[in-house]
């Protein structure tokens, strides 16, 4: 009779503590979730996106899968797209976020800090303005290069090449958005107890020991889960493009969510552009529950 | 730190060089833009990089003024904070439920909030703008609030989660063993705990509310109440645009985020030099 | 630990003034929302929406066109509401049973999918009983018809030009060309002197390549055969639209065409090149001329029609509407709106000085004398020169932003580079464009052409 009652108020309890995440949970599927579900609804008509859907059933499906010839490049550039993000910000603002953080006097910390997180607060807008003037074929870096005696280099047209503009466009996507990632390495780095180092470094452990051995091990949740987010993310990914190179030259740069934008807003395909969301949406998730196993592995090795 | 072995002098010099370059490199093109916010804008149509013939200020008297700029930085600053508050109260709490408490569809929710971070904006601001336009909230600061806290309460959530799971158990304890209720626990326990993580989440936001334009420029769109992001356009003509102006309407952007940086430093450099677990 | 906490009970306390204060930034002049009715005494407001504007165009807008307006019209008063990406936002806001009183819109093929929706006003009566359609040029009216009703009333047109440096030309003893001959030996002694022959960039805005492709068609295949293939009765495919692609490359890969290059500059770097005298011309639309008016101090500039590409061919003025202005359908004052349209087309003297500072020309007949003497003579030769076209209409090409529906104009302006760069043939280039043509035509989305 005791033991149940007890049972009974752990396990209200523990019911109880769904109060805690109930109300953000609620919130965000009210604002985000209910809306969405009726544009993932649209993607089974043909609707400009303005009025008088008409049902079509599978059409746009079946067409993004066998009509559409972006489509693959879109796909193929926003996957070189996602493992540049997932990689390269990554491991910088990693080392990055250990050295600064080694860095004694505040002020000076603080001055790095600021530094290399300032490029993402700047609008892209702007700064994909001030990229693109510096990638100018006749006064940009070209003209730099050209002194220096690197002809090669100053022919470079880097917004006009197929081969090389969707990373310089990248180049200029990672100089904006690592100090971000940089900003919640530091974070983290900040959660890790200083008495391991010591204990460690007492038995004699070297940096690079202590770097495998404590760093790594005190940030991997950290590092999973901003490599689900940039997973994600880069798979949205759509401002420096759309400000720098449209998609363009051809369709060199062209990335998922331009596509959509292009399906969407240009072309006057609504209904067609959800049904890339959807498959948007799908690659999510399957990158999604991948991430969540790897979670869980690593937490549970933590 | 102290018994950690000092790098040795070749290793310092390397890593301080990087670190210099790299604050360099960053830098750059935002030394450009300045130079650039000192040029006019004939100048800079006819060649768009170079040194001012006569440097001055005037683009940011004129971009002050012309883009009502005291006007947008209230109403960006309104906003801004709004949405800490909500972001960091209800996904401080829904992180400290999922990391800390056995409630029932733990990773339920965990997942929904990945997903719920990836969703774009095209995928519901049509359906949005017709409930808001039907309870009257279209031209109100409350429409993009309610907006932003919502788009940025998953990855607020699960940053704060990843950070509390690193967070040793046994201080919660103590606080249980000393009388204190869930709640009272993670009031007067794991916040406090968490503070470098929540300032950390009120920068992050602050600069999304910042920046934001596709929501702040379809839901508002009446002068009086628009935010700092959509204030450059004021200089974009149908078929030229003032770029020095432009430019200029960057660097004034830039200001607020310098300053909430250097007053949020105080709880970084703090948890940094003690170490979050002692509080 | 108290220092902590003092800050979470603010973090606390001001969430709850924020959902307190939620309703706080709440204005009034939000999107149809009228204040009240005409006839009660109130004023009634109406949201005229349009593309964004620098305060100098807002000025002008409201001295020659909605103040005259709202002075005529006690009791209504009409409000400019100008956003950023403003076809986007119109968008969603229409899409959501929503939206201004009074929209811009980028051009007819734009307009015809709001007419799917039924979200614009049918001005067809509107047109006939005010005899405005006796004042607006019939090409231009014409191109706003879907399904044979009026849904949009032209605002402003435009034609694509050939500018140049007349300093420089008469310097180095240049003509400026009216034939492809004059225009190779041209354009071969301008790359001699180590300058761009025409300046052009597209990087940061790809609809800007479907300007040279309609001066390809324009002036390669001639008036008589893009009307045809607008109306369906020939196809992109046929070889002389092939040849006219070809053309266009040639002069691309000759480096006329900015120097190889104009895929890797924007726009504005074209338009430097040409203010900097790096470029001796420069291709691009008669919108320029308040820009030009304003920017190019160093140097006298003039433009003419791009040169005939094939013998046989006059060269052509690609002509267009810049864009168009349509009724909400759900606004409560259609006679009001239809009033305020009107209202721009009845007193040509106030336009006409309008013009001269550097607004665009309304589609209809302003006799020269009324514009002030003090107008800008290039920009007065420039607009006699698009209204003499007017009077036969074999030197009036068509632009693709007027005339070609969207998803056409889309995979035009994308595709085209990749002929410049060699990913693409131009047949392939033409079968797709044929293919994506033949959907919209069927799906009724061209304009009247004639």
């Amino acid at each position: 009779m005791r033991s149940s009652l007890l049972k009974n108020k752990s396990e209200l309890k523990r019911w109880a503590g769904l109060l805690f995440v109930l109300p953000a949970f609620i919130y965000h599927f009210i604002v985000v979730i209910v809306p969405s579900i009726k544009t993932l609804y649209l993607s089974f008509f043909d609707w400009n996106g303005i009025g008088n859907p008409t049902f079509i059933g599978l059409d746009n499906f079946i067409e993004m899968f066998t009509a559409d010839e972006v489509l693959p490049v879109a796909l193929k550039n926003t996957t070189v797209w996602t493992l540049w993000f997932v990689t390269v910000p990554i491991i910088l603002s990693l080392f990055v976020a250990v050295w600064v953080s080694g860095v004694k006097r505040p002020k000076v910390q603080m001055f790095y800090r600021t530094t290399y997180f300032l490029p993402y607060v700047l609008s892209a807008a702007i700064a994909g303005k001030i990229w693109s003037n510096f990638y100018n074929p006749y006064y940009g870096f070209s003209t730099i290069f050209k002194t220096m005696g690197l002809d090669n280099l100053a022919e470079v047209m880097w917004l006009g090449d197929s081969k090389i503009a969707l990373f310089s466009v990248i180049f200029v996507s990672n100089w904006s958005w690592w100090g971000f990632v940089m900003v919640l390495f530091v974070s983290a780095l900040q959660q890790i107890d200083p008495a391991l180092y010591e204990a460690a470094s007492i038995d004699g452990a070297g940096r690079v020991k202590l770097f495998w051995h404590i760093t790594i091990p005190g940030v991997s949740p950290t590092i999973v889960f901003i490599v689900a987010m940039s997973l994600m993310w880069s798979i949205l990914s759509f401002d420096f493009v759309w400000v720098m190179t449209m998609g363009g030259p051809g369709q060199a740069t062209e990335l998922l969510s331009t596509w959509i934008y292009k399906n969407a807003f240009v072309n006057y395909r609504a209904g067609y552009a959800n049904a890339i969301c959807v498959l948007q949406t799908i690659i999510v998730m399957v990158i999604f529950f991948i991430n969540q196993f790897v979670r869980k592995k690593v937490e549970e090795a933590v | 730190m102290s018994t950690v072995k000092k790098r040795g002098p070749l290793l310092t010099a390397v890593v301080h060089t990087i670190l210099i370059f790299l604050a360099a490199f960053q830098l750059f093109p935002l030394v450009v833009l300045f130079i650039n916010t000192l040029r006019t804008d004939a100048e800079i149509k006819q060649t768009p990089l170079g040194f001012p013939e006569h440097a001055s200020f005037i683009n940011y008297a004129e971009t002050w003024m012309k883009g009502s700029y005291a006007v947008a930085f209230r109403n960006s600053i309104f906003i801004g904070v709004c949405v800490i508050a909500i972001v960091i109260v209800g996904a401080g709490l829904a992180a400290y439920g999922v990391a800390r408490l056995k409630i029932p569809g733990r990773n339920f929710f965990i997942g929904y909030f990945m997903m719920g971070m990836s969703f774009p904006a095209f995928m519901f601001i049509v359906p949005l703008y017709y409930n808001f336009s039907e309870i009257g909230l279209v031209n109100t600061h409350a429409s993009v609030i309610i907006i932003y806290a919502a788009s940025y309460i998953p990855f607020s959530m699960l940053l704060i989660r990843t950070f509390l799971v690193g967070i040793p158990r046994e201080l919660e304890e103590a606080g249980k063993i000393d009388g204190c209720s869930e709640f009272g626990v993670f009031l007067h326990v794991t916040m406090p705990l968490s503070l470098p993580i929540l300032a950390t989440v009120a920068l992050i936001v602050f600069v999304w509310c910042w920046n934001e334009f596709l929501w702040a420029n379809t839901f508002l769109t009446v002068d009086d109440i628009r935010t700092v992001s959509t204030r450059f356009y004021k200089f974009v003509g149908e078929w030229s645009r003032d770029l020095a102006k432009i430019y200029t309407a960057g660097m004034i952007a830039l200001g607020p985020i310098i300053i909430l940086y250097l007053c949020l430093q105080k709880s970084f450099i703090e948890g940094l030099t003690q170490g979050g677990v002692k509080g | 630990m108290k220092y902590s906490r003092k800050a979470l009970a603010i973090l606390l306390c001001a969430g709850l003034a924020a959902s307190a204060l939620a309703g706080c930034g709440k204005s009034n002049s939000g999107t149809s929302e009228n204040a009240g009715d005409g006839k009660t005494g109130e004023t009634v407001k109406l949201i005229w929406f349009t593309e964004q504007m620098d305060d100098v165009q807002h000025a002008r807008w409201m001295k020659y066109v909605v103040t005259p307006f709202n002075e005529a019209n006690p009791g209504y008063e009409v409000e400019i509401s100008a956003t950023a990406d403003y076809e986007q936002v119109l968008k969603v806001q229409m899409a959501a049973k929503n939206g201004p009183d009074i929209c811009n819109m980028g051009g007819p093929t734009i307009t015809s999918e709001y007419v799917k929706g039924d979200k614009v006003l049918d001005l067809t009566n509107y047109v006939t009983e005010s005899g405005l359609d006796q004042v607006i040029f019939q090409w231009a009216l014409d191109s706003c018809k879907v399904d044979g009703k009026i849904y949009s009333i032209p605002n402003s047109y435009e034609a694509l030009m050939l500018w140049y440096n007349v300093d420089m030309f008469e310097e180095n003893g240049w003509t400026a060309p009216t034939n492809y001959e004059e225009l190779k030996s041209l354009c071969n002694a301008i790359q001699e002197k180590n300058l761009i022959p025409i300046a052009f960039g597209t990087s940061d805005f790809k609809a800007i390549n479907e300007q040279f492709v309609s001066v390809a068609f324009a002036d390669y295949a001639g008036r008589d055969n893009v009307v045809k293939a607008l109306n369906g009765e020939m196809k992109w495919t046929d070889p002389i639209f092939q040849d006219s692609i070809d053309c266009l490359n040639t002069m691309w890969q000759n480096g006329w065409i900015n120097d190889k290059k104009s895929h890797a500059i924007s726009d504005e770097d074209s338009n430097a090149l040409f203010y900097s005298q790096q470029a001796a011309m420069r291709m691009t639309g008669t919108w320029q001329l308040g820009t030009y008016a304003n920017q190019i101090k160093d140097f006298k500039y003039d433009a003419v029609p791009f040169p005939s590409l094939r013998e046989g061919v006059p060269p052509t003025l690609p002509l267009g509407a810049g864009g168009v202005i349509a009724i909400n359908a759900n606004t409560k004052y259609p006679d009001v709106c239809w009033k305020f349209i009107q209202s721009m087309f009845d007193n040509k003297e106030l336009h006409a000085q309008a013009v001269a500072e550097g607004a665009q020309t309304l589609p209809m007949d302003i006799p020269e004398e009324l514009y002030p003497d003090t107008m800008n003579p290039v920009d007065k030769t420039i607009i006699g020169m698009l209204e003499e076209t007017q009077k036969d209409l074999s030197a009036a090409g068509h632009v693709m932003w007027t005339y070609w529906p969207a998803e056409t104009r889309q995979y035009m302006m994308d595709n085209i580079e990749k002929i410049y760069l060699g990913e693409l043939t131009s047949k392939e280039y033409l079968e797709k464009t044929q293919e994506i043509f033949d959907k919209e035509l069927a799906d009724g989305k061209v304009p009247v052409v004639s």
